[in-house]
């Protein structure tokens, strides 16, 4: 097994260039797409509205107060149905129809092509902007009427804009929020680093398997196999090797994330460490069991897609798990080591919670690693039978 | 005009020259041997002679005319039988049949017939449905040699087409290019196996270092040997005063030294062993093992080269 | 040679290997499934549809706060106590304001339902996840928000939330939607003091005294009105689900599998001689390459339709105009083989695949996220924005999403002739390379 081991090393000092271009460009791209959702981008929305319209012009004013989007004023709509066409722009909120406060909100459009989150968030702000609009104008209206309609319109102005300045900013009541476990809030800017620094991290460990596969083609997987080693020393030094590796690739995850992309890794060195060293060996596991099934580089390289994707995706390292609908799926994620390493990891960085909040992930990530490496070194045995 | 002439070809690998300066003839309807190491240059002659690589230096000439200037002419006419398997082992014996059979403008009806006509041949009729990874060593050298026949070259060129199989393919080859010649085809055979040259080829070119270092037939070869035999003797020790006790001894013409074996040229008879005893016990020395060879290729070869024709 | 049995043999060959084949038709479609599964219908509601358990804890008494406000009252010079009778106090009642009138409310229970606990077992059932937060409705609660309703006062209200972990998007709809409540209520204490203010400067202050409960009674009965927008589209077709948005992310992702997969067979044949073989047939390289580029291209376009057709009977997707889809699957198939070409020829002349396999193991994924196929672009730095539709997958996800969209091939022609252009381009470097590395008839 010790041999396997060094062999491998040797292997690697061989193909070290690919080894070093996967490092980078995982890391790069980590950092890539954490910094992606660092809050500094806005997407582009677009406005509709007439600038001799007051009502309008309040409206569009109080949605890009909020500032949420890089809002742009629609100087031609065919021009900005374009834009939104060509994917340059989320969608266009079209107030032209809104003439005046007894316009129903029927007067109001979304213009789109994709659906997404951003949408229907933008649809419940609007509400609340075109609520506190409507009452504040309605409210100057009656109070007018409470002083014998002796205000002039610049008073009644002046009165909505109160209220809507006092309904806004001297509310009578502040909703505190915190976690049952005291840590930090949900960050998606955290959540979408994790997520991919375990998604990119499975691409070196699983050409670090496929050596196996290489082998195979080769035959030399052949004589080993017919030597008197037993499956788990077959595959225990391959094990150990894209343990190490993994491991190494972790290492570089952790200290530029730290030092270079300005990630906090929470504060439990200890925590971050143990889940990503289990994550590791989990899919290591996994990886070996994968590899013994298939049998030609094509077949491992386009598996590697399905696998790595497929699991990915169900591990909810690309978007919350929380969003999936799907019961089953939601299920299914729970078989997926990213999963776990995903909560693991979120628990310390993102929630702020110590060690002993990463037991339970620990344990599931060696608890897969250990069943799939027993499922490998069974495939090899009833392969060894067949061919015996 | 020879079928085949040949004119001082080179060819070089950055500082090496796999072959230097070659230049042979070869006449319509005859079996040439070429033999030689692992290394002699053997492979790269026959690839330029096939037009897959393209000389250096020097010229083919097929027909009379360069296979330079138009490669098409012996394309057609050349079957060509690697020393691997050239198959796709995925597909079916049919398929590459069909395949191979194609790519040298066979078609329909023609194409079908020659299929059937070399499946009997090589003796695979029964299998030609099953994919060529399911069949024996034995089996994908046959296949290999049957795809080359399918578009009835006038040239043939086996590349060892006999390594690694067992002795009922190996013979059923060798029936089969006896055969091929005696419908008048032009085979060029290389091979390790001395016995298979010795009973196939009319004229053998022994190569070494990318030359040709000898031509002729068997008997022409094995006259280049001046002795007819060759003591091959195995001592506990070998030194210096062994050799020189054995270089003088009459009739001795040669003493080389091959993995602790002494090898003696001589025509002496083998009563010469007892003079080797006498020497043996002088120096305290014993022998081991005691071989006597007549003159072969294999000694043929030894004595030009200094290196056996297998595997070095 | 007859080209066809050229490209025949190609297929035949590529085809043999079930394996392979299966994970490159099959896989693309497989995994678009599992996404339909995931996130069918996350985007189009925004919310789950099942409502969010909460648990509310009453750390107030409301027998207490009304005896509170009886004597705030007597303290005060601002209304005669005797003068409000039960019914001010039934109709300014918070718990049934909040309890029956709002969270009970058919809208609201769709949305959330609740359950009133103590401290303690909430909090268990927080942990349990039974619930997924807990509101805290404070000491003095009802007091101080009747204090808000009924006089010039204004008492500020810290509501607890408690949320428990992996919920933050249920309880930001919860809490967005409990806000409404508080802010109706905000909403009027903040009338209520304007016009006070204005009803001092006006010198009618008795006046606005006089009435002001019955102002605020009716301001208070005006319903939160459920609102409803337009929707359109930028094209005559339904929007664009994030369903169909990924599958087509899938396919240019596995679209360059198959380029990268393709790459590997011309030196295969190097390897076991049977290229080697037929140039000695007389079978030139150009026509073998050319046979692997179209073979290529057949193999994608094969990808691509069976994902297209699976999506659309299985899931209703519309990926638009039919003839327009096809001049797209052909020009898009046409520039992937191109690179497949490219690596081909590299891997041949180098006669290793170590560029290949470089390509499979990590430029795939690093492609397949710049140019959309995991995330929306314009979720993505600016820099990704404008290079993204312009790397090869990029760009044949932005037409066939813009082509889903409606958009007409003219306008999609910045992107087309980016596409063009880079088949074209990865063409003539493979010719480049491939002439440079080689002498005539040498293998």
């Amino acid at each position: 097994m010790y041999r396997i081991f060094l062999l491998r090393i040797k292997q690697m000092k061989k193909e070290y260039i690919i080894y070093v271009t996967m490092f980078i460009v995982s890391i790069v791209l980590t950092g890539l797409m954490g910094g992606a959702f660092d809050g500094v981008h806005k997407s582009k929305v677009f406005l509709n509205y007439d600038n001799n319209n007051s009502i309008q012009v309040k409206i569009a004013n109080s949605l890009i107060e909020k500032d949420a989007y890089n809002y742009t004023k629609v100087t031609s709509i065919e021009d900005a149905k374009e834009t939104v066409k060509s994917d340059d722009a989320l969608f266009i909120i079209d107030l032209e129809e809104y003439k005046d406060i007894e316009s129903g909100s029927d007067k109001i459009s979304f213009i789109y092509g994709v659906e997404g989150f951003d949408l229907w968030q933008m649809k419940m702000n609007l509400q609340g902007v075109l609520s506190t609009l409507e009452r504040s104008y309605k409210f100057a209206q009656n109070v007018n009427g409470i002083f014998d309609n002796s205000l002039n319109q610049d008073e009644i102005g002046k009165i909505s804009d109160r209220y809507r300045y006092l309904f806004e900013n001297k509310k009578i009541y502040e909703i505190q929020t915190e976690r049952l476990d005291q840590g930090n809030s949900y960050s998606n800017t955290k959540h979408t680093a994790i997520g991919y620094t375990v998604f990119f991290s499975m691409f070196i460990i699983l050409f670090g398997v496929g050596s196996i596969v290489r082998d195979r083609e080769t035959n030399a997987w052949k004589r080993l196999t017919v030597s008197p080693l037993k499956e788990w020393q077959c595959i225990g030094g391959t094990l150990i090797f894209t343990f190490f590796i993994g491991c190494i690739q972790m290492c570089l995850y952790y200290l530029s994330g730290k030092y270079m992309f300005g990630v906090t890794w929470g504060n439990s060195n200890l925590g971050v460490i143990t889940v990503m060293a289990s994550y590791v060996f989990s899919v290591t596991c996994l990886s070996l069991f994968v590899v013994t099934l298939l049998k030609n580089y094509v077949q491992l390289s386009a598996f590697s897609a399905i696998f790595i994707t497929g699991t990915s995706m169900l591990g909810g390292t690309m978007w919350p798990l929380e969003i999936v609908q799907n019961k089953i799926v939601r299920n299914l994620a729970n078989f997926t080591p990213q999963k776990w390493a995903v909560e693991g990891l979120e628990n310390i960085a993102m929630y702020g919670k110590g060690v002993e909040s990463v037991k339970t992930p620990v344990l599931v990530l060696l608890l897969m690693g250990a069943v799939m490496f027993i499922l490998a070194v069974i495939s090899l045995r009833l392969q060894r039978g067949r061919n015996n | 005009m020879a079928f085949i002439e040949v004119r001082n070809i080179e060819k070089h690998y950055k500082e090496i020259k796999a072959v230097k300066g070659v230049s042979f003839d070869i006449e319509k309807g005859k079996v040439i041997g070429l033999l030689g190491p692992n290394g002699a240059g053997k492979s790269t002659t026959i690839s330029m002679i096939s037009t897959l690589l393209k000389p250096d230096k020097g010229e083919v000439f097929f027909e009379g005319e360069s296979i330079l200037k138009n490669p098409i002419k012996i394309q057609k006419k050349l079957g060509i039988v690697p020393q691997e398997i050239a198959l796709y082992e995925s597909l079916s014996a049919y398929d590459n049949l069909e395949f191979w059979g194609s790519a040298y403008g066979l078609k329909k009806a023609k194409l079908k017939e020659r299929i059937k006509e070399v499946a009997k041949l090589i003796g695979l009729e029964d299998r030609l449905k099953k994919p060529v990874k399911s069949f024996s060593g034995g089996m994908k050298r046959r296949l290999n040699i049957g795809v080359a026949l399918l578009h009835e070259p006038e040239l043939l060129i086996m590349d060892e087409p006999t390594v690694g199989i067992d002795p009922q393919s190996r013979n059923h080859i060798l029936d089969t290019v006896v055969k091929l010649n005696e419908k008048g085809m032009t085979i060029i055979y290389t091979s390790h196996y001395m016995e298979e040259v010795e009973k196939l080829c009319d004229k053998i070119y022994i190569m070494d270092e990318g030359e040709i270092v000898a031509d002729g037939d068997i008997d022409q070869l094995v006259n280049l040997v001046p002795k007819n035999k060759v003591f091959k003797i195995g001592f506990n020790k070998i030194n210096d005063d062994l050799i020189n006790s054995v270089k003088n001894i009459d009739g001795v013409e040669d003493v080389k030294i091959k993995d602790g074996i002494l090898i003696i040229d001589t025509n002496r008879s083998e009563k010469m062993i007892n003079e080797l005893v006498d020497i043996a016990s002088l120096y305290k020395l014993s022998i081991e093992s005691v071989d006597i060879q007549r003159v072969n290729l294999e000694t043929v070869f030894l004595h030009l080269t200094g290196k056996a024709l297998r595997d070095e | 040679m007859d080209f066809l049995k050229l490209l025949r043999k190609d297929f035949k060959v590529f085809f043999s290997d079930p394996a392979s084949v299966s994970i490159l038709l099959i896989m693309p479609i497989v995994l678009s499934s599992i996404l339909s599964l995931a996130l069918g219908g996350t985007f189009s509601s925004g919310v789950r549809t099942s409502p969010v358990p909460i648990a509310i804890v009453k750390e107030y008494d409301k027998e207490v706060d009304n005896k509170l406000l009886k004597e705030s009252f007597d303290k005060s010079n601002i209304g005669n106590l005797e003068q409000m009778d039960q019914d001010m106090f039934d109709k300014f009642d918070i718990e049934k304001l909040f309890f029956d009138g709002f969270l009970d409310n058919k809208d609201i229970k769709s949305l959330i339902t609740y359950e009133i606990l103590d401290k303690k077992t909430a909090y268990e059932k927080l942990d349990k996840g039974k619930v997924y937060s807990i509101l805290i409705l404070p000491e003095n609660f009802s007091y101080d928000l009747m204090t808000n309703m009924m006089t010039p006062y204004r008492n500020k209200v810290n509501l607890e939330f408690i949320e428990g972990q992996g919920r933050e998007i249920r309880n930001t709809m919860v809490k967005s939607i409990i806000s409404q409540f508080f802010d109706e209520i905000s909403s009027s204490s903040v009338m209520k003091n304007i016009l006070i203010e204005e009803g001092i400067k006006r010198d009618e202050l008795d006046k606005v005294i006089e009435v002001l409960p019955q102002f605020i009674e009716e301001q208070g009965n005006q319903n939160i009105e459920k609102r409803e927008f337009i929707d359109k589209t930028v094209s005559r077709k339904t929007p664009i689900t994030s369903v169909q948005y990924y599958t087509i992310g899938m396919l240019a992702m596995f679209m360059l599998f198959t380029a990268g997969s393709h790459s590997y067979e011309l030196l295969n044949e190097k390897k076991q001689k049977t290229y080697q073989r037929q140039i000695v047939a007389g079978v030139k390289l150009k026509k073998i390459l050319l046979s692997q580029y179209v073979s290529a291209v057949l193999f994608l376009i094969l990808q691509q339709s069976l994902l297209f057709i699976f999506s659309r009977l299985v899931f209703k997707s519309d990926f638009g105009a039919l003839p327009n889809l096809i001049t797209l699957m052909i020009v898009s198939a046409a520039a992937m083989a191109g690179l497949s070409l490219l690596l081909t020829v590299i891997a041949f002349v180098s006669e290793n695949y170590a560029v290949s396999s470089v390509f499979q193991n990590v430029l795939i994924y690093v492609l397949a996220l710049l140019g959309g196929s995991y995330l929306p672009l314009e979720v993505m730095p600016k820099i990704i924005q404008t290079i993204g539709p312009f790397i090869l997958n990029g760009g044949i996800v932005k037409v066939f999403i813009q082509n889903a969209m409606g958009v007409s091939i003219g306008k999609m022609m910045p992107y087309l002739i980016s596409l063009i252009i880079q088949g074209v381009a990865f063409l003539v470097a493979g010719i480049i390379i491939l002439s440079k590395k080689r002498g005539v008839s040498d293998v």
